[in-house]
């Protein structure tokens, strides 16, 4: 080897300092051992090689050399150029850096051609390295384990893309399964739309015929109300206006109004009958028909016509309140059960996957849906129970809300004014008594009023639909209207509301799906099949196989690694670690070859970094701490040199004075080895002495 | 890459299929030719 350098620094006060080789001569053998005091140039001389071989850009040299390479090559305060010239019985490589250039210019002189930065690492492995430390050292060659693992796991992720980009182009062609699929669903959206709109027309149809008979059923009712409230006002009136009059007369007419309205009343009573035996029948069906609170209920006289003062009895609304109170206990009762939270879980659960039941889904674990919507079934029916039991809780409740609404409005609709009546039929005595009922029959006729016109409106809105032939053409659905009060009515025709717009939305998605089908169905039948649709199934198979592989080397592989580098493994490892560790100990081992201990040569087969021992192939265990430095420092040498490709390798090392001649030995032992297998282009060792400067050819 | 770390994974990968990718990506293939090989659609 021969080499020049200059090195030009300013050193302050507009000096100008120039170091050139010193003490070192410039031309080397190709593998020299050279022992020099401080400050003859020989760490220099490395920095300068290693620069001249790129490196600055080779990532297994050690930051620290990196920083010393770099403040030669980029520092501000100095200026380098150099010249390197490497000729060996095969190789002949020439670098060059002129002072006013940054570029560095390797050339292969044999073949007279550049060797740019990735066509040289390609062939030639630098090695630079100072042997402190050693043992870390090797748990740094176990990293490079790790970005090999890396390197692996993102080209089989490249793959696995490559693989799902086909397979989604296959599916985004035309296929026979595609287009089978695409017509299926095109038949049964346009299937799914023409029941739906069946079913929206009998919607709109009942909401009409419900519509019609509401406001006729309650216009005529409401007229009636209003028009015998006016007669009530205009006699009131005429009895203040006239003052006196006849008492007998007056009690007639008195007799005739009530009994109008105890003939009204005694039908709504029938009503309020059947509420109160709907609301028996479900508590019973929780209970129990011996419950005593059902029987009290049961046994009720509701007739408050009979009373003398036209109240309900007070035991009515205490009744109606204990049944509430003992219905709503029950149901919180159901709610607040683990089991039902899981019931219905279950139950949202199985209805959300019917829909997709026959579709091909598998879940995570490999279960179809088909089969797990049938497990879902078992369970659902176990739980089923609850529900129906709540669910009867929230009719009963419903139903006992409504019974009590009933019994307000016959108390508001009849009660109020037959008592008024009953005061009227006793004669006013007091014209002060005669103004008070004055003034809230006034009172009643606003709201019957109210009411009367709400509905009038309404009812011409329908264009006056006759409630007789309404209860004619619709008497399937009137059979079940006739029981329900003014407020359920309202109640049903929301609903319906409700229900309609849900099946329009319904009918507006289904047309979306039938544009889309069809426009998918006609692009695949005018679509050429994509040139691997016969090896769609091998593909995913392939998938799924780059997949795994991925996993291995990106999560298991890499904890695996972590642990061997951090020398600790958390727990028991598995089989598959085991075999893992052993596999890298092993390469580690092989990396390292032979190695001087204890006076001896030994050949290591492993390395195990978490119990720090070496493994010899003569079953001897060596403990890391046992070793010298210079023994360590050997055997991290050793195991640098002993690289596993075919590149041609630069060896420079530093600083490797704690090494004595039987630790030495096996390192030139191996550079002769590699220079034999014309596996070594250059080698220079070098280290710091008190003595004169030593040149030492190895050969 | 080094041949060597291959060989490492041989011991550890007990599946066939995963091996043999692994081999053919370390031979630096094409990985258009790697899935023409593996899916058996050789031109």
């Amino acid at each position: 080897m021969r080499y020049d350098y200059e090195i030009i620094r300013d050193e302050g006060r507009e000096e100008h300092k120039t170091y050139t080789p010193g003490p070192i001569p410039m031309e080397l053998s190709d593998i020299v051992e050279i022992e020099a005091p401080n400050s003859s140039g020989k760490s220099t001389l490395l920095n300068i090689i290693a620069l001249a071989f790129y490196g600055l850009k080779n990532d297994s040299i050690d930051r620290t050399l990196k920083k010393e390479m770099q403040n030669l090559y980029e520092s501000s305060h100095q200026q380098l150029s150099f010249n390197l010239d490497v000729e060996t019985e095969n190789e002949h490589l020439i670098s060059e850096k002129s002072i006013d250039s940054q570029d560095i210019n390797v050339r292969d002189a044999e073949k007279d051609r550049p060797l740019p930065p990735e066509i040289f690492q390609e062939k030639y492995n630098l090695i630079y390295d100072i042997p402190d430390e050693p043992l870390n050292r090797i748990e740094k060659i176990a990293e490079n384990v790790e970005d090999v693992q890396r390197d692996y796991a993102a080209n089989v992720q490249d793959l696995n893309k490559e693989v799902s980009q086909l397979i989604t182009e296959i599916n985004n062609t035309n296929n026979e399964q595609r287009l089978e699929t695409a017509n299926s669903n095109l038949e049964s959206s346009k299937s799914d739309k023409r029941k739906a709109e069946t079913q929206l027309r009998n919607l709109k149809d009942k909401k009409n015929y419900l519509r019609d008979y509401t406001y006729s059923r309650y216009y005529k009712k409401y007229k009636e109300d209003y028009e015998r409230k006016k007669d009530q006002l205009k006699s009131l009136k005429e009895e203040i206006e006239e003052s006196e009059g006849s008492k007998d007369e007056q009690r007639q007419e008195v007799g005739d109004d009530k009994s109008s309205i105890l003939e009204d009343l005694h039908k709504d009573l029938g009503n309020l009958r059947d509420r109160r035996d709907e609301v028996v029948e479900l508590t019973q069906a929780i209970f129990s028909e011996d419950d005593q609170k059902v029987k009290e209920l049961n046994n009720l006289k509701l007739d408050p016509s009979k009373a003398s003062n036209f109240r309900f009895s007070e035991d009515i609304e205490v009744r109606i309140e204990e049944i509430r109170e003992k219905v709503e206990e029950k149901k919180d009762s159901i709610k607040n059960q683990d089991a039902y939270d899981q019931a219905n879980f279950y139950k949202k659960m199985y209805n959300f996957l019917e829909n997709f039941k026959d579709k091909k889904i598998q879940l995570p674990g490999g279960t179809p849906v088909s089969e797990f919507i049938e497990e879902l079934q078992d369970e659902k029916e176990r739980y089923d129970q609850l529900i129906k039991e709540k669910k009867k809780c929230s009719q009963a409740l419903s139903e006992v809300n409504k019974l009590s609404e009933r019994k307000d409005e016959i108390e508001e609709t009849y009660l109020k004014d037959l008592r008024e009546l009953t005061e009227a039929g006793k004669g006013p005595s007091e014209s002060q008594s005669q103004q008070r009922k004055l003034e809230t029959t006034k009172e009643s006729l606003e709201a019957k009023k109210e009411k009367y016109e709400e509905y009038k409106e309404k009812y011409e809105d329908r264009n006056e639909p006759n409630l007789d032939e309404v209860r004619d053409e619709a008497s399937s659905y009137v059979g079940k209207w006739e029981k329900l009060t003014e407020e359920d009515l309202k109640e049903k025709i929301e609903n319906l509301e409700r229900q309609i717009d849900t099946k329009q939305e319904k009918i507006d998605t289904l047309e979306e799906k039938i544009e889309r089908f069809s426009e998918l169905k006609e692009k695949l039948e005018s679509e050429e099949p994509h040139e691997y649709e016969e090896y769609e199934e091998e593909l995913n198979e392939l998938r799924n196989t780059l997949q795994d592989l991925r996993n291995k080397l990106s999560n298991k592989f890499k904890d695996y690694i972590n642990d061997i580098t951090r020398g600790e493994i958390k727990g028991e490892p598995d089989e598959m670690q085991a075999k893992y560790n052993e596999a890298v100990f092993s390469y580690l081992g092989e990396r390292m070859g032979s190695f001087q201990y204890d006076d001896r040569e030994y050949q290591a087969a492993k390395i195990n970094l978490i119990e720090g021992k070496i493994y010899a192939e003569d079953g001897t265990e060596i403990q890391f701490q046992d070793m010298g430095t210079g023994h360590k420092q050997s055997a991290y040498l050793k195991s640098l040199l002993n690289t596993d490709d075919d590149r041609k390798i630069i060896a420079l090392f530093d600083e490797v004075a704690m090494m004595d001649n039987e630790s030495m030995q096996p390192i030139y032992d191996e550079l002769k080895k590699l220079k034999n297998e014309n596996k070594l282009v250059l080698a220079v060792i070098v280290q710091h002495t008190d003595e004169e400067l030593e040149i030492t050819q190895i050969s | 890459m080094p041949g060597s770390i291959l060989e490492t994974f041989e011991e550890i990968i007990d599946d066939e299929e995963e091996l043999r990718i692994l081999k053919k990506i370390n031979e630096g293939k094409d990985l258009q030719k790697i899935i023409e090989e593996e899916i058996g659609a050789e031109k």
